[in-house]
């Protein structure tokens, strides 16, 4: 109940996102003043998408991220470096911001400081360590990284509509630090992997192993929290700003092979970061009984035995501020007392109702509808319903059973008997 | 109580005198037993008593908000998580519904009184007519006298009043009025032998089935009594109307409370009455043909029927063994094995051995219990058997039983309490009357008139006016017995002696001075019975263990509120259906107070889940914490008394914890739980598994820090006397809520699963370096200067 | 079998001219083990023959027994021996003959006889079953240090003799064969035993229904006394706790009959008991005797006798429940 009441509470969080992006406040934190001419591109992409920009030098004495508890912005973009945070806002702070719902996009580069990479590590993705960089000796860029190989052409897409709606034909301009997740994360996977022959190392430097290298190595990681908040991390600032916005990617043998997609592919984790695209929305959970104790009762406060119940909840998927049903066949629905009794995957009408009918088991006991749903990309969904389950009450069970009829009778017959007997025995003189 | 001397006149009033003084005693004795039994309330408050009640109380309220078609069918999905109970099948109604119906009726008469005084009260009122039933029952085996006498115990003897002080609101407080009432019945049937009667028997059979699992001691005994009247040639048509139709309309009323169902038929503790009932066709078929036939033909038939019939008893024997060795536990409850092999429990149930009521009691508990009914009661066994009619055997039979059973299970003290006392009554009234009948003797001998008769009657208005309540009963009962003596006397005394030298014919009463000897000695033994009686009422029963007192220093009270101060925050801070988990000893009272689900209760029906609490609280933080989630538990207390030293608190509940943990789960092993010398204990040399189970850790988290408070050495365990062994560790997956004013009961959190997937497992982790130190700001979040 | 003859070959290792000295050794040793019915009685001079030496060509089964602590129920210490017993009489029973039956050899130490040999042993606690492997060396007044697997552990006790058997088995390699207890009554008489038992019961109750002293209410009155009597003295409790008659303190010097705080001695209940009876019985004198007495002056003196006794029986109880519980009850009134 409670986590359904979260999952809702996130959702109109989201459908108000969604609606009124236009007052979001986005603080903007830059190494270095120049990025903000560098990178004018991307930035510029974020305000026509309507966020209040608010950029700052990230290392200003001023910086505040929240004022008498009250959180002064909605999202954070760091474009970071070797410069540590300033102001009063430090690496506990961000992942507090995190915690209450807020998102994050964090960038950096090779000689990143230790401050950002805990802060990267506390949201369960893992920066290399300081000074390293994605090397690729095949799949290296030929205009910027001749030398020293270390501006790789990177198009190993997450594959998922909800980050990438739609499949970016030129590879990715990537000059940065490589990343990792672990293994078992719930939360993070990565958006841009490393090419088979990519690794990250010093650059120069002859490696015989690296502990971070092909589809390993991450270029950019995207977390998905429990609350679902989102956080993007990448490993490099070159990868946003208008020079790899406007490169063209070619490859080692001068094969032209047009511009590179960092701008869409930029553009596309940003809105993933910042709750535009790979959003779920569920709302209207319902069920009724169909024939039972109280047919047509909605939502009833208890089923009884082998009622047969009707499950419906409305899904729908949001992005770029507008919400459209939602339409899947993998959605599933339990009923659960200890273990699940029941588990069926749910029929949608096109308009984003998802429903199905069930008996429930002839079983008593507290049994809670769990509907969890988890795809990689979109934000989770998790909601549970209690609804106890009753045994029959006793004038619920049917009167006469045909079987017993012959009892029946042997009774009647004896009490019948009984009677004349005892009129006999009385009425009669001895 | 009138003598063929009398005319009508006299004989109408000296009747007229004797019932007004019976009944203003009687009166009384029901103004004493009820009032006794108010130091609870005027010691503590008007509140329920310690677990059971809350669940009655609990039901009765439903029952108050939804009628009682709603109760019948009570599903309960706050209780066992997720499993539910079903209430209104597993319960015995009898209570919750005179309560209920009592309840109602004030409502109609326009009486607006809470649900929960009604059940604080039903106790006291219940054993006021239990005094009048024990009245009516002794009144039936021996006369008024006897009645009045057992009435005046019984209305203040401990064992009762132990179950039945206001407040403790429990099945025993309608039930063992019933089951005299039942005995009552029984008996007057027996005597009249009037169909009504018999009725009447049914009906409180009924009443006595729906109200206490106890009745199945009844279905034994009326058998067993029955087979004694046909062992000693009694039966009569008298016996067949008391006997029979109860044992047919019994266990259909029986198989009417659901949670008995065909138990009634199914279950040994039912067979004996049916064998019984067979047994009894079988003696009036008997004395019938003998009526019958010549003596000759009958000797032959009577050898042929018995052959045939050892043969067919050999039959239904083997039938039987048979039956009962194929039904598990061989149809007996586990309850009733424990009464026929002691040792059973104790080796086989941990869950019925762990309660404390169960064990056998040692000879001061009956002294205790029972005071001087104890010590008169073999008195009464003996007088019984003079005259020894139906009646007096059915007492006798009753009290036999009933003593043997106490002997195993300290509850079934309850069950011996109305026998010892009638017992008792027998006796005190057959002495006092003797005693003072021959001082009214002594007196009439010095003015030179009257007759055995005459003796007889005057101490009903002598004494009764002069002495204390006690000699009315006493006095009044003079009377009946000394006409008894006289009867005796006509048919030379039953069973005392043979026509000796040194015996007088008829009876003789004692010298004055003996008399006045023996009525004092017997006055005083009764007022320390009744100063007994009173202190421990007082004292030991009232206590309702929801809330403790305890005397300070300077004399005056402190009182220990913990447990409700909990329960109220439960219930005010915690989400409407949270679950909470607890020792399965505080669900109820979790479910009635705080009104929250929770996982196990006092009613102990299903071992297996009992035993993953048990297996939970026994197992590693981390272990438990997924148990615990398994279950969506969300709040998990433990009462801890090592702060103010309350010896009842769950650590040393904790080895049937673990034993009943164990009992399920192999995995846990009692053992491990144990210090190096085999002994249980929380110090140095405590077990290692019980220094590192949730049990420990949630008892005395952040105890020791509060340990100087009392100026004791730190983390000193003023229960366990010791030190404990781990003082400081942290949790890692539960967050205290909440800790009572005096540490009794702490709430803890279950925590949810974290937010962010930090510090996993990752190979490819680079190594961190020097973490940033998180920054200092104004309370405005601003950064400082 | 065959691993018998490698313990064979091992002896034979062990020392080669030793064998017929061995050879005597045994034999007077199962000379000796016959005499005890299968079990060898250790003393310091049986010890000396059986164990003493650098090695054996047998190993040794030693149980601990106590006498003192027979009577603890918990213990179990005598059916723990006549398993051993059995066990032993199964062996030689079974290797009757073979070589085998020289190998192994059953020993009982009793404390009191053989005190020191439970130090030498280091044995602490009872029940107590130890393998001496041949390979002990183990030298005159030396500490015996048995190692731990050689111990049967007390895990699963009582272990019944199917467990000692299986111990044997599995630290020599010798077979045992299967224990045989004395069966009371073979199972194919089993049915027609029950019937003559239950035709026996039905003639007995028969006759006992016709006897005319089953008509005699005294019987009965002395029966319904006995349960009383047995019941308010706790018997069940004794039984239940299984507590002793009498308790002794912590240096066994002397017994005590009463012992202070909660629960009781076996005595301590029966003499309440009897205390509790005796009271009734005084009261039931007072009215069914006295008043057949003819002398007035008897009548006056049976009449305070018996008053005296009830009165001092009431003192005692509640004198002893007080100490007992420590409960001082006082009047309400003032």
């Amino acid at each position: 109940m409670a986590r359904l009441a979260a999952a809702l509470a996130a959702a109109m969080l989201l459908a108000g996102v969604a609606l009124a992006a236009e007052q979001q406040k986005v603080l903007v934190l830059l190494d270095s003043p120049s990025l903000e001419s560098s990178h004018s591109a991307f930035l510029a992409g974020l305000r026509s998408r309507g966020y209040a920009l608010e950029v700052r030098p990230i290392d200003d004495k001023s910086l505040q991220l929240k004022s008498w508890d009250e959180w002064l912005y909605d999202k954070l973009v760091i474009l970071g470096s070797s410069k540590a945070l300033g102001g009063a806002i430090d690496a506990a702070q961000v992942v507090q911001f995190v915690d209450e719902g807020r998102d994050v996009l964090l960038a950096v580069d090779s000689d990143v400081s230790e401050e950002l990479r805990s802060l990267a590590q506390d949201l369960g993705v893992d920066i290399d360590s300081r000074g390293n960089a994605v090397i690729d000796h095949f799949g290296y860029d030929s205009h910027v990284g001749a030398q020293d190989h270390a501006a790789v052409l990177a198009d190993n897409f997450v594959k998922s509509a909800a980050v990438l709606p739609k499949a970016l034909s030129t590879p990715v301009l990537f000059r940065g630090i490589g990343l990792s997740v672990a293994a078992e994360s719930e939360t993070a996977f990565l958006a841009l992997a490393g090419s088979p022959t990519a690794y990250c190392g010093k650059p120069g430097a002859a490696m015989t192993d690296a502990k971070l290298a092909g589809p390993e190595l991450g270029l950019v990681a995207l977390v998905q929290m429990r609350n679902n908040a989102r956080v993007a991390v990448a490993g490099s600032l070159h990868m946003f700003s208008d020079a790899a916005f406007q490169a063209e990617a070619t490859a080692r043998n001068d094969r032209v092979l047009g511009r590179a997609s960092n701008e869409a592919f930029c553009t596309a984790i940003s809105k993933w970061a910042f709750q535009e695209q790979g959003v779920l929305r569920a709302s209207q959970l319902s069920h009724r009984v169909l024939a039972g104790a109280h047919p047509g009762a909605v939502k009833p406060e208890r089923y009884r035995v082998n009622d047969d119940v009707e499950f419906s909840v409305v899904i729908q998927e949001c992005a770029d501020g507008g919400c459209k049903p939602y339409t899947a066949e993998d959605v599933q629905v339990e009923l659960v007392m200890l273990d699940p009794y029941i588990r069926t995957s749910l029929k949608h009408d096109g308009q984003g109702r998802f429903a199905t009918q069930v008996k429930v088991p002839d079983v008593y006991g507290v049994f809670k509808w769990v509907l969890e749903y988890r795809r990689l990309g979109y934000s989770f969904i998790e909601l549970t319903e209690t609804v106890p389950i009753r045994p029959f009450k006793h004038n619920e069970y049917e009167r006469f059973i045909v079987q017993a009829y012959p009892y029946y009778a042997s009774c009647a017959s004896m009490m019948a008997g009984f009677l004349a007997v005892g009129a006999f025995f009385l009425y009669t003189k001895a | 109580m009138a003598g063929p001397a009398e005319t009508a006149g006299q004989t109408a009033q000296h009747k007229a005198y004797g019932n007004v003084l019976t009944g203003f005693a009687l009166l009384c004795i029901c103004v004493l037993a009820s009032s006794v039994r108010l130091f609870s309330v005027i010691k503590y408050e008007s509140v329920i008593h310690e677990f059971d009640p809350y669940f009655n109380y609990r039901v009765t309220r439903f029952l108050s908000e939804k009628g009682f078609y709603e109760t019948w069918d009570f599903f309960d999905s706050f209780t066992w998580y997720p499993l539910g109970r079903v209430v209104g099948g597993t319960m015995y109604p009898g209570l919750i519904f005179t309560a209920g119906t009592i309840w109602n009726v004030l409502q109609k008469l326009n009486i607006p009184i809470h649900v929960q005084e009604v059940c604080v009260f039903t106790a006291p009122l219940f054993s006021a007519f239990c005094a009048i039933a024990t009245y009516l029952f002794m009144k039936e085996v021996r006369g008024q006298g006897a009645g009045l006498a057992s009435a005046a115990i019984i209305a203040v003897v401990p064992s009762y009043i132990s179950r039945s002080v206001a407040g403790s609101y429990d099945l025993e407080a309608v039930a063992i009025f019933a089951l005299v009432f039942v005995f009552y019945l029984y008996v007057k049937t027996l005597n009249t032998g009037s169909l009504a009667w018999a009725t009447a028997l049914f009906f409180g059979y009924l009443y006595m089935v729906a109200s206490w699992g106890g009745y199945s001691f009844i279905a034994n005994l009326l058998p067993i009594h029955c087979l004694a009247c046909i062992v000693f040639g009694r039966v009569s048509s008298r016996l067949y109307i008391a006997y029979a139709p109860w044992v047919i309309l019994g266990a259909l009323a029986a198989a009417n409370i659901p949670v008995i169902g065909f138990n009634a038929v199914l279950m040994s503790e039912h067979m004996a009455s049916f064998f019984v009932f067979g047994l009894l066709h079988a003696a009036l078929a008997i004395e019938y043909i003998r009526d019958m036939l010549p003596p000759r033909a009958y000797s032959a038939a009577k050898k042929l029927v018995l052959t045939f019939g050892t043969t067919a008893l050999a039959v239904v024997l083997a039938l039987v063994v048979s039956y009962v060795a194929a039904s598990p536990t061989f149809g007996w409850t586990g309850r009733s094995l424990s009464l026929l092999d002691p040792t059973y429990a104790s080796k086989y149930i941990p869950i019925i051995a762990s309660v404390s009521e169960h064990q056998p009691p040692s000879w001061s508990s009956y002294f205790t219990d029972l005071h001087i009914a104890s010590l008169l009661a073999p008195a009464g066994l003996l007088l019984c058997f003079r005259p020894l009619t139906d009646a007096s055997m059915f007492l006798l039979l009753y009290g036999v039983t009933a003593v043997y059973f106490s002997g195993v299970m300290v509850r079934l003290m309850l069950v011996l309490a109305p026998a010892a006392c009638c017992l008792a009554g027998l006796a005190l009234s057959e002495v006092t009357s003797y005693l003072s009948a021959s001082l009214v003797a002594a007196q009439r001998a010095q003015a030179g008139a009257g007759d055995a008769e005459k003796k007889a009657k005057a101490p009903s208005e002598t004494d009764g006016s002069a002495a204390g309540k006690k000699d009315k009963a006493a006095g009044s009962s003079a009377a009946a017995a000394a006409k008894q003596a006289a009867k005796k006397a006509a048919k030379k005394g039953g069973s005392g002696g043979g026509p000796l030298g040194w015996v007088s014919g008829p009876w003789k009463p004692v010298p004055k001075d003996v008399a006045i000897v023996g009525l004092v000695l017997v006055f005083l033994g009764l007022s320390m019975f009744y100063r007994h009686s009173v202190y421990v009422a007082g004292e030991m029963y009232s206590a309702p263990s929801i809330v403790l007192q305890s005397r300070r220093a300077d004399g005056g009270v402190k009182v220990f509120d913990d447990f409700r101060e909990a329960y109220a925050w439960l219930s005010h801070n915690t989400d409407p259906d949270a679950k909470v988990a607890s020792w399965w000893d505080y669900g109820y009272q979790t479910t009635a107070m705080a009104n929250r689900t929770v996982i196990v209760d006092n009613n102990t029906w299903n071992n297996t889940h009992i035993a993953t609490v048990g297996r939970a609280m026994a197992s590693p933080e981390r272990k438990a914490w997924q148990i615990f989630r398994s279950l969506d538990v969300e709040y998990v207390f433990v009462v801890f008394g090592g702060f103010i030293g309350y010896p009842s608190d769950d650590i040393n509940k904790f080895l049937w914890m673990v034993r009943i943990g164990g009992g399920v789960f192999p995995e846990i092993k009692e053992p491990h739980y144990l210090g190096a010398d085999g002994n249980y204990r929380v110090d140095e040399q405590a077990g290692k598994a019980l220094v590192d189970s949730l049990m420990y850790k949630l008892s005395y988290y952040r105890f020791a820090d509060c340990g100087p408070m009392f100026g004791a050495q730190r983390g000193f365990d003023r229960v366990r006397n010791a030190v404990i062994a781990k003082q400081d560790f942290e949790l890692k997956y539960f967050e205290e809520v909440f800790t009572s004013e005096h540490w009794m009961m702490r709430i803890y959190r279950v925590l949810d699963k974290p937010n962010r997937d930090a510090r996993l497992r990752n190979p490819r982790r680079a190594k961190l370096g020097r973490r940033a130190p998180s920054k200092r700001r104004q309370p405005s979040g601003a950064p400082s200067k | 079998m065959r691993v018998c003859l490698a313990a064979l070959l091992l002896l034979a290792a062990i020392g080669g001219c030793a064998a017929e000295a061995d050879d005597k050794r045994i034999a007077r040793l199962q000379a000796l083990a016959r005499r005890g019915g299968g079990l060898i009685e250790l003393d310091a001079g049986t010890f000396q023959e059986l164990l003493v030496g650098k090695s054996r060509p047998y190993s040794v089964f030693i149980v601990a027994d106590a006498k003192d602590l027979r009577s603890d129920p918990k213990l179990r210490l005598v059916p723990l021996v006549s398993d051993f017993k059995l066990v032993a009489k199964a062996f030689a029973a079974t290797n009757a003959g073979k070589p085998a039956a020289g190998q192994a050899f059953f020993a009982r130490m009793e404390f009191s006889r053989a005190q020191n040999l439970f130090g030498r042993m280091s044995i602490k606690a009872l029940p107590y079953l130890a393998r001496i492997p041949p390979g002990l060396a183990i030298t005159e007044g030396g500490a015996v240090s048995v190692p731990a697997e050689e111990v049967l552990s007390t895990g699963g006790y009582p272990w019944g003799p199917e467990r000692i058997a299986e111990f044997v088995g599995e630290r020599t390699g010798l077979a045992v064969g299967e224990v045989k207890h004395a069966p009371l009554i073979s199972p194919r008489l089993m049915p027609l035993v029950s019937l003559a038992v239950l035709a026996c019961i039905v003639f007995v109750g028969y006759k006992l229904y016709y006897a005319p002293f089953m008509r005699h209410q005294a019987l009965y009155a002395v029966g319904a006394l006995c349960v009383y009597w047995f019941s308010v003295s706790g018997g069940m409790f004794n039984i239940i706790r299984g507590v002793p008659l009498v308790g002794f303190d912590h240096r066994k010097r002397q017994a005590m009959l009463f012992m202070p705080g909660q629960g009781q001695l076996g005595a301590e209940g029966f003499i309440m008991g009897s205390l509790y009876t005796t009271v009734g019985l005084s009261v039931a004198a007072l009215i069914t005797l006295v008043p057949k007495i003819k002398d007035s002056g008897a009548q006056r003196v049976a009449a305070y006798a018996i008053l005296l006794v009830a009165f001092m029986a009431y003192r005692m109880v509640t004198s002893n429940h007080v100490w007992k519980t420590g409960m001082s009850p006082h009047w309400y009134l003032f």
